[in-house]
């Protein structure tokens, strides 16, 4: 599980001849940092004995671009546009972390209208998020790219959503400490209606199509079972622990943002296998979709910006705080060092994709090549965020 | 001689004779026999020489009329791949080069061709060379013994069928120099899965065209079509895939066929996501572009066979239409084949190894000695509808007790969650 | 035509045998044997026997062959460690041939002359072997069966 405490690389080397022996020995197999369906440049060395998984070894840092470095070396503004290619999935729930822990930290207050639009848009980000996930899952599974295409489809019309109020489709730099940045263009919320309302139809062809499939059923169930002890002590967050059971959603727990004023249920599965992992994924698109529409009915006219807040020439007062919020792939934390001067003395960030992903050895061990595949992307992870 | 003509010489004959006014009399049969007529053209250029002058001539026609069709069709099909399959998944597909992109198979050509070979440093050179020649050739050898129309079998061997999967059988070596040559342990994982799956799904494959051997008494593929030609009351036919045990025997065939051609949803050997692209991850260029089109033959193959076997060879499905040529029903046929390998493909999700080997020992196989035994029924039964409801009924029987033994559904059910407010 | 092809035939089944038998590359080896193979179908097909020539094909080339093949994957240990030359093998290989030149000198076949236009058709060979020869089958196909079974016991034995 700790992955400090084993070598990173092995020593893969080739016997002189064969390089593969099934003879019951080991074949070490290195997958990645190129490979088709590892999500980027992630590498695991997997100990294969025929097809079973004896050993795995996650070896990551291929993206790493000194995120946290650099975050201590900016401003605090000059951070937001970074935390963007954190998880380039999402990044509206990016920033809305980022935003929360320094307003934590400084100790701002958010217009109403802002908090709205911010759980609007962090739902439509999660509405992005499972979509995608799903799609990549099945075609870990090998079909195709089929769902994936379908799941792009709703993918681009939110996407066109934050084009048209951020000017960028996955690189938004939405939200400031104190608000938002802008206010939502004209039409932007009949659009949006529009998207949610139609975002069902893809759900239910999605369920009648796939999550009733015998092949999908029978390469997800039973795979890579997670316990409700090892998720916890491992400190997995969001599908991927509610899956096994454990009901910890933050914005249940924190009430952060207006999510108390909201009406919805968390899914909680019961194996914690990949199909309970996938079928959280499915059941929270739904209740995401009932969260958007209360958030949209109720949209209260006002500033979106606290008018207080001098977001250029910030300095907040000396003090640390930790913001985290329920992100699409888990709990997304921002943890802030100030010494009161213009740049963090500390920028720290949990990424639920890496926590995540420590896991991993423990639900593959016994299985097969296949299944590990459908393991990682049962568990969601994107590498901007691993490697920061 | 291969081609022969069932009305011996007379159609060349009258041809010669009566030159147009026969064309009006018979337009259709003209038309059916155009090529073989077209051959025996050709071929009484060469009246004069010695036999085997005349043999090698008529085997050299066969081979680059096989060649020119299939390759032509590999294009088409590359091409027609794409573009079902980007409808499936919501796109366009290819569209760029040339009119609604018919010439990208010609694009896609010349890329492979100029691509660098890449042959890894530690390979076995000579046997990752000779990998793909091998593969290819088997798939090519495996086209000639299909009947593509009346009289128009390449090559009329006594146990067509039996050469058939000799030859397909020899594909294994193929894939396992491929895999073994390229000294890459995706490409040895990948070769032992392609092998062990073309070992085990080459039985049920085998043993569901017994039954049409069986009821035909015949290995020869043209005697198999034959068997399947005429109509109960002229819009049924006699094709096998009509009869209860032709049906579930056409759907096991089928479903090998699959398997032995690496389609999804049995694409394991070659499983992008798994093991990159298995046996052919070190091949690049135009070997990568020669296993791809030994892949493509192989599925003609299948399919071919699989219209000579249950479809009706090259016969009509009604017999008004019957004066329709009999290769363009053929062709046809196989054109629906393989648009379902590709529906297929832009469907579901891969199995994995060890569930479908599962698959292949526990249904599969006893599916197929069932279906040996229901046309057994069938036969002497007297071929009638009671025949058919009696090996109706074993099948179904046999089905039925295999999902109870079995129990899959038992064991994988979807689910339903509970809530936390 | 027929004698050229023999000789072409003869060429290579000899070259290949003898590649087998020297490569050091077992993998080499087993594929030359497969390309053996191949060529004694050649024969077969050459002399007319179209049936015995497929199912060399089919059982020789595409389970024989790659059952040897299987098996050296799954053995291998050393590779390539020069043991000397292997005089043993040599007094087999001797004591074998001379077996076979001893049993081929005693055949009466040899010394009748081919009939020639005699094609034998599958459904002749099918008719035989299931009224003649049904016995030799069944006690063939029983053999086989147990066989596979005893394969089977003796590997779900070393698993457990």
């Amino acid at each position: 599980m700790s992955l400090s405490t084993r070598a990173q690389h092995s020593a893969v080397e080739a016997p002189p001849g064969m390089p593969s022996r099934l003879d019951g020995e080991l074949l070490e197999v290195s997958m990645g940092p190129q490979h088709p369906s590892t999500h980027g440049v992630f590498r695991m060395n997997v100990a294969l004995e025929g097809e079973v998984v004896r050993r795995l070894k996650p070896v990551f840092g291929y993206l790493h671009r000194n995120h946290e470095k650099i975050g201590e070396n900016t401003s605090y503004l000059g951070s937001m546009p970074y935390t963007d290619r954190l998880d380039y999935i999402c990044s509206m729930s990016n920033n809305w972390g980022y935003a929360l822990s320094v307003e934590k930290l400084a100790g701002i207050e958010v217009p109403e209208r802002a908090e709205y639009l911010r759980v609007i848009l962090a739902e439509l980000t999660r509405l992005v998020n499972h979509a995608s996930l799903l799609g990549f899952l099945l075609s870990d599974m090998g079909a195709w790219g089929t769902p994936l295409m379908y799941a792009f489809r709703e993918r681009e019309n939110i996407l066109d959503l934050f084009e048209s109020l951020s000017g960028s489709r996955m690189m938004c730099d939405y939200m400031r400490f104190g608000g938002c940045r802008c206010d939502l263009p004209p039409g932007w919320m009949e659009r949006a209606r529009k998207v949610v309302d139609g975002f069902p139809h893809f759900l239910d062809e999605f369920e009648q199509l796939i999550t009733g499939n015998e092949i999908l059923i029978a390469r997800t169930q039973e795979v890579g079972k997670l316990s409700a002890e090892l998720a916890i002590s491992a400190g997995i967050t969001g599908p991927g622990l509610r899956a096994s059971g454990v009901n910890y959603d933050l914005r249940k727990v924190d009430g952060y943002g207006f999510y108390p004023r909201f009406k919805f249920r968390v899914p909680l599965g019961e194996h914690g296998d990949c199909y309970d992992r996938l079928m959280m994924r499915v059941l929270e698109l739904r209740e995401t979709l009932g969260i958007l529409r209360q958030a949209m009915d109720d949209l209260p006219a006002g500033p979106i910006m606290n008018p207080k807040v001098k977001i250029r020439a910030f300095k907040p007062p000396v003090g640390e705080a930790y913001g985290r919020i329920e992100a699409p792939k888990g709990e997304l934390g921002f943890y802030l060092i100030s010494d009161g001067s213009g740049n963090p003395y500390r920028y720290r960030v949990r990424p639920p994709s890496l926590i995540n992903l420590t896991v991993l050895e423990d639900m593959c061990l016994g299985h097969t090549v296949a299944d590990v595949m459908v393991i990682l992307g049962s568990i969601d992870i994107v590498m901007g965020e691993v490697d920061r | 001689m291969a081609f022969r003509c069932a009305r011996g010489n007379a159609i060349p004959v009258l041809l010669k004779k009566s030159g147009l006014a026969f064309l009006h009399r018979n337009v259709s049969g003209f038309l059916d026999q155009i090529f073989v007529l077209g051959k025996q053209w050709l071929l009484s250029f060469l009246a004069g020489a010695p036999d085997w002058v005349g043999q090698i001539a008529s085997s050299l026609l066969n081979i680059s009329a096989l060649l020119a069709v299939f390759l032509t069709l590999f294009a088409l099909m590359s091409l027609f791949e794409r573009k079902i399959l980007a409808r499936i998944q919501n796109r366009y597909g290819p569209n760029r080069v040339g009119p609604f992109g018919l010439l990208q198979p010609v694009a896609d050509g010349i890329k492979m061709l100029i691509k660098e070979d890449i042959v890894p440093a530690r390979a076995d050179k000579v046997v990752h060379f000779l990998a793909p020649i091998l593969i290819a050739a088997a798939a090519i050898l495996a086209l000639g013994i299909i009947p593509y129309g009346r009289n128009m079998t390449p090559f009329t061997i006594d146990g067509g069928i039996l050469f058939f999967f000799a030859v397909g059988s020899t594909n294994e070596v193929g894939v396992f120099m491929a895999g073994w040559g390229s000294n890459n342990k995706f490409s040895m994982l990948g070769a032992m899965r392609a092998i062990a799956q073309m070992v085990s799904y080459e039985l049920p494959l085998i043993i569901t065209v017994l039954p049409v051997v069986m009821v035909t008494g015949s290995l020869t593929p043209d005697a198999i079509v034959a068997a399947q030609g005429g109509y109960s009351l002229g819009i049924l036919p006699h094709w096998f895939v009509f009869t209860p045990w032709g049906a579930v025997a056409f759907i096991l065939f089928f479903v090998s066929g699959l398997v032995e051609s690496n389609r999804t949803p049995f694409d394991v050997p070659e499983g992008e996501s798994e093991i990159v692209a298995g046996h052919m991850t070190e091949y690049s260029g135009f070997k990568y572009a020669i296993f791809f089109l030994a892949e493509y033959f192989g599925m003609f193959a299948v399919s071919g066979l699989a219209v000579t076997l249950f479809l009706g060879g090259w016969h009509a499905p009604f017999s008004v239409l019957q004066f329709v040529p009999s290769y363009l029903w053929f062709f046809l046929k196989l054109g629906v084949l393989l648009f379902v390998f590709i529906w297929i493909r832009g469907t579901l999700p891969r199995i994995r190894v060890d569930q479908m080997m599962s698959f292949a020992w526990k249904f599969m196989l006893p599916m197929a000695f069932t279906c040996v035994i229901a046309a057994a029924i069938w036969h002497y039964q007297g071929r009638r509808l009671s025949g058919s409801l009696w090996s109706l009924g074993w099948i179904v029987l046999v089905y039925l007790t295999l999902s109870r033994v079995l129990g899959v559904g038992k064991k994988f059910a979807p689910r339903t969650y509970r809530f936390a407010e | 035509m027929n004698s050229a092809a023999f000789f072409f035939i003869a060429v290579l089944t000899l070259s290949a045998a003898v590649a087998a038998a020297c490569l050091r590359q077992l993998v080499h080896a087993a594929l030359s044997f497969a390309v053996a193979l191949v060529g004694v179908a050649a024969f077969y097909f050459l002399l007319g026997a179209e049936f015995v020539g497929l199912v060399q094909v089919f059982v020789y080339v595409g389970a024989v062959a790659v059952l040897i093949v299987f098996t050296i994957l799954l053995t291998r240990h050393g590779t390539d460690e020069n043991r000397g030359f292997n005089w043993s093998g040599v007094v087999i290989a001797l004591a074998v041939l001379a077996a076979l030149l001893w049993a081929i000198m005693r055949t009466p076949a040899l010394y009748v002359a081919a009939q020639p236009g005699v094609t034998v058709t599958v459904r002749q060979i099918g008719e035989a072997l299931m009224s003649d020869y049904v016995w030799p089958l069944q006690c063939v196909g029983l053999l086989l069966t147990a066989a596979l079974i005893g394969a089977l016991v003796l590997v779900l034995e070393e698993k457990r």
